[in-house]
């Protein structure tokens, strides 16, 4: 995003913010001209309509099968449809309007957008009239959004695919692997998933569909998150604190700190962090040292950045969004650092995926290294797989969780020596230490992160331990 | 009350906005002096350059024409001059710069190694001070600024080409100097140069607003220095083709039919003139550049693809007469070189070019060393 994106965000927020009535409607409508407005465009540029509208059939779909019936009533949810119904048809109407500073103007033809209607009105008829369909509807649209999503992430099938169509029209196919970039569907996809699983367990509290999908695309937590949780979220969006002064200060504090740290510090941090050339041109160890520590303090401050720049605006528009960064590259383990980086994503899948498997393994009756072992190697692929489905993120979630589990079993071997709370003396030296070896493992992993293949990554690590040259 | 106070911050910040955008306009400090370069990390061995903004990155580099200052105090010419040296700066196009060269092949470098002496016993260093655009009132704009720097003398690389007006896709070299052409135009009674794109600079143009894409280039060149210090890597270096030997029939010098080059009237021979008055009493040995001569289809028309015969013809003739009637020090290289000595350009030289040409320049630039 760029400057002018976020001061037009910054904007939207505080006019959202200060509105007493209709501030839901306000908020979904901003919400959904944003996730157009920010959606890159695509190699097939309908897909530039079609990828957000996905977003809102999808988002709408899983909202009929959850929610209950008495919040299923067009009485309550009228507004909202008119509203979602409106921005598709204003979007669209652009190739009218041809305000091409904005949106493009190559929106589909209205028939298109009818019928597309027309068939989607049909299937939440056929959801409706079948309520006992429902119920496996909801295991079906968990395993689709995840399919979708390990699609998306994989470059060689969105490459197969452009291939596909390209041969089927004709065409020569590119030279460069193709990209498809759905706006903010990582994060869309988490929060789906949470709802569903929450209310599979009776968690989930009863929502609108305007509060549902005003969660789901939330524009200041849309595109980087942090990932909410959906009860927090709605407390605040159906009952926001009044904000006081201190909050316009803390707002503009985290939403200013937020723009100099990604537009400032990362962004210079950019010409000097790591990269495939720098690895294949730098001459000597410490130079690489050098480039991989500024990459690990350029994504910290690039990430963070974008998460202050949202907690800043949620926050005047009366959302508390969740701390995602505190300090990590100060933390003395790797348990912690990975307590205090991108923290909702960690307490995602700490609440979606480690405890249920954890719990399922304890009932087997696993020794308990093995369940660790299991646990947090694969939590930690799944993490580094959901950044992309390629062999480098592979590694560095194998790299991380072997990580921690190498550090869970070196706590408990010192603990077994030293006791739970070892002399002062050594607990300074020890935290000191821990400090710089964890700072230091998480910037070797960065390496699987940024490089672009495992044989780059691999030669990376030669050079900077001095063993090639 | 709070709302007040928020009111007087937002006051108080706008106006030392403005009073800071207004300081920068009418003081211009010349941040291009805050270089990181010869002492946190050393010095560039040319003006730093990259044809794609996508290549920055890789050949760790940015072009920052719209600051002179910064981009010489880039390079090693911006050292302190010491007392046993005598100094040459380079001038020219890209050919002097070096494309498809690394540092240690371009022809300064070549003449360097040559390890020449003055008579007066100094060593004979030249730096290579080309900006890659043929383009002589580039070069007085240039040769303007390096007289800060303590020349003993001025190598000056032309061609043809340089001779012709940039009013299309090459002026902006000039833009951010409007001040500074005018007064080298009026000092210099320079008759044939088009300055009609040409705008003067606005008030708004000078503040820190206006100056803010020189600034991100001069703040990118510092960030570069690290990369470039790690790496000694100044350019892209591509795969190329070498020029064709087989040319097109046509007889056109770019748009121009044959019998209208105007070299007197509408080609830039009196920048050169204002070339040798501006260094006054610092030698300048000018050289016209090898080109590449082919000998496929057409070569009978054409020299090359840039030059069709009856232009260059026209043009070494002119040249030839005007360096003798200005009396002016002037060696003819044009013929100089094979064609396997080519790069990927008709200009484009090879680091044996290179050696070839160095050894060609030597003898006349150790007897203008000598005051001969």
């Amino acid at each position: 995003m760029t400057i002018l994106q976020l001061g037009i965000l910054a904007l939207l927020a505080v006019v959202s913010g200060r509105l007493k009535g209709g501030r839901q409607i306000v908020l979904l409508g901003a919400s959904l001209f944003v996730m157009y407005w920010l959606q890159p465009l695509q190699e097939f540029v309908s897909l530039t309509f079609w990828l957000p509208t996905g977003t809102i059939a999808l988002t709408v779909l899983v909202w009929l099968v959850i929610a209950p019936a008495e919040m299923r009533t067009w009485r309550v949810n009228a507004n909202a449809v008119i509203t979602i119904c409106a921005v598709i048809l204003l979007i669209d109407l652009n190739q009218f309007f041809g305000f091409d500073e904005i949106y493009m103007t190559t929106t589909p033809r209205l028939w298109m957008i009818a019928a597309a209607v027309i068939g989607y009105l049909v299937l939440l008829w056929g959801v409706a009239a079948f309520p006992m369909a429902r119920r496996y509807l909801v295991g079906l649209m968990m395993v689709g959004i995840v399919m979708l999503l390990i699609y998306l992430k994989t470059p060689s099938l969105i490459t197969s695919t452009f291939d596909f169509i390209h041969a089927r029209r004709g065409q020569e196919p590119g030279l460069a692997a193709y990209a498809l970039s759905w706006l903010g569907y990582s994060y869309v996809a988490f929060r789906l998933l949470h709802t569903i699983r929450d209310h599979q367990a009776g968690r989930l509290p009863p929502l609108s569909l305007g509060e549902y999908v005003n969660y789901v695309i939330f524009f200041p937590s849309f595109t980087a998150g942090p990932i909410d949780r959906v009860e927090r979220f709605i407390q605040d969006l159906r009952a926001p604190p009044p904000l006081e002064d201190p909050d316009w200060i803390e707002a503009g504090r985290r939403f200013f700190v937020g723009l100099f740290k990604k537009f400032v510090i990362a962004d210079v941090l950019f010409f000097i962090s790591i990269n495939d050339v720098l690895v294949a041109q730098v001459n000597s160890p410490g130079w690489l040292w050098f480039f991989l520590y500024m990459y690990s303090f350029r994504i910290y401050f690039d990430f963070s950045g974008y998460t202050d720049i949202a907690i800043g605006l949620a926050r005047v528009m009366g959302v508390r969004l969740p701390e995602n960064f505190a300090s990590p590259y100060l933390k003395p383990n790797l348990a912690q650092f990975w307590n205090s980086w991108h923290m909702t994503l960690t307490q995602w899948f700490r609440a979606y995926f480690f405890n249920p498997v954890t719990r399922s393994l304890r009932t087997r009756n696993f020794p308990t290294p093995i369940i660790i072992f299991i646990t947090q190697v694969s939590t930690m692929i799944l993490i580094g797989l959901w950044h992309g489905v390629t062999w480098n993120f592979l590694w560095w979630g194998i790299w991380h969780g072997l990580g921690l589990y190498i550090q869970n079993r070196w706590t408990d071997f010192m603990r077994s020596r030293l006791g739970d709370s070892p002399p002062a003396a050594w607990q300074q030296l020890l935290h000191v230490l821990g400090v710089f070896l964890t700072f230091n493992f998480v910037s070797l992993g960065w390496l699987f992160f940024t490089l672009s293949t495992p044989a780059l990554t691999l030669n990376a690590f030669a050079k900077l331990l001095g063993i090639i040259w | 009350v709070n709302k007040v106070r928020l009111l007087h911050v937002l006051l108080k910040a706008a106006i030392l906005y403005v009073a800071l955008n207004l300081a920068f306009a009418f003081f211009d400090p010349a941040l291009g002096n805050l270089s990181v370069y010869n002492w946190l990390v050393r010095g560039r061995e040319r003006v730093p350059y990259e044809r794609e903004v996508e290549y920055y990155g890789i050949s760790h580099t940015i072009p920052v024409y719209e600051d002179m200052n910064a981009m010489y105090r880039s390079t090693t010419l911006s050292q302190p001059k010491q007392a046993d040296e005598f100094r040459v700066f380079l001038l020219g196009d890209s050919s002097a710069w070096g494309f498809q060269l690394r540092p240690e092949e371009t022809l300064n470098s070549q003449l360097n190694a040559l390890n020449l002496t003055s008579c007066d016993g100094r060593r004979i260093t030249v730096y290579n001070a080309a900006f890659p655009l043929p383009y002589v009132m580039k070069d007085l704009l240039l040769m303007d600024e390096l007289l800060a720097y303590e020349p003993d003398m001025f190598l000056w690389l032309i061609t043809l080409d340089s001779f012709r007006n940039r009013n299309v896709f090459t002026g902006h070299f000039l833009d951010p100097y409007s001040d500074r052409v005018a007064n080298l135009v009026g000092r210099y009674d320079i008759q044939n140069l088009e300055t009609g794109r040409m705008k003067d600079q606005t008030l708004l143009d000078r503040t820190i607003i206006g100056q803010r894409s020189r600034l991100k280039k001069v703040l990118l060149l510092q960030l570069h220095a690290l990369g470039w210090q790690a790496t000694g890597l100044d350019y892209y270096y591509q795969d190329y083709q070498s020029p064709p030997q087989d040319l097109p029939g046509d007889e056109l010098f770019f748009d121009i039919p044959p019998g209208q080059l105007g070299l007197e009237d509408q080609m830039l021979f009196d920048v050169l003139a204002a070339g040798y008055q501006l260094a006054d009493d610092v030698p300048v040995l000018t050289v016209n550049e090898p080109i590449f001569i082919a000998s496929g289809v057409n070569s009978d028309v054409r020299y090359n693809t840039f030059y069709p015969r009856w232009a260059y013809d026209e043009y070494l003739n002119y040249l030839q007469a005007w360096m003798t009637e200005n009396h002016a020090a002037y060696l003819d290289a044009w013929d100089l070189l094979p064609a396997s000595e080519f790069t990927d350009t008709p200009f484009h030289r090879s680091p044996a070019g290179e050696r070839i040409l160095a050894q060609f320049i030597a003898p006349t630039l150790l007897d203008l060393s000598c005051g001969k």
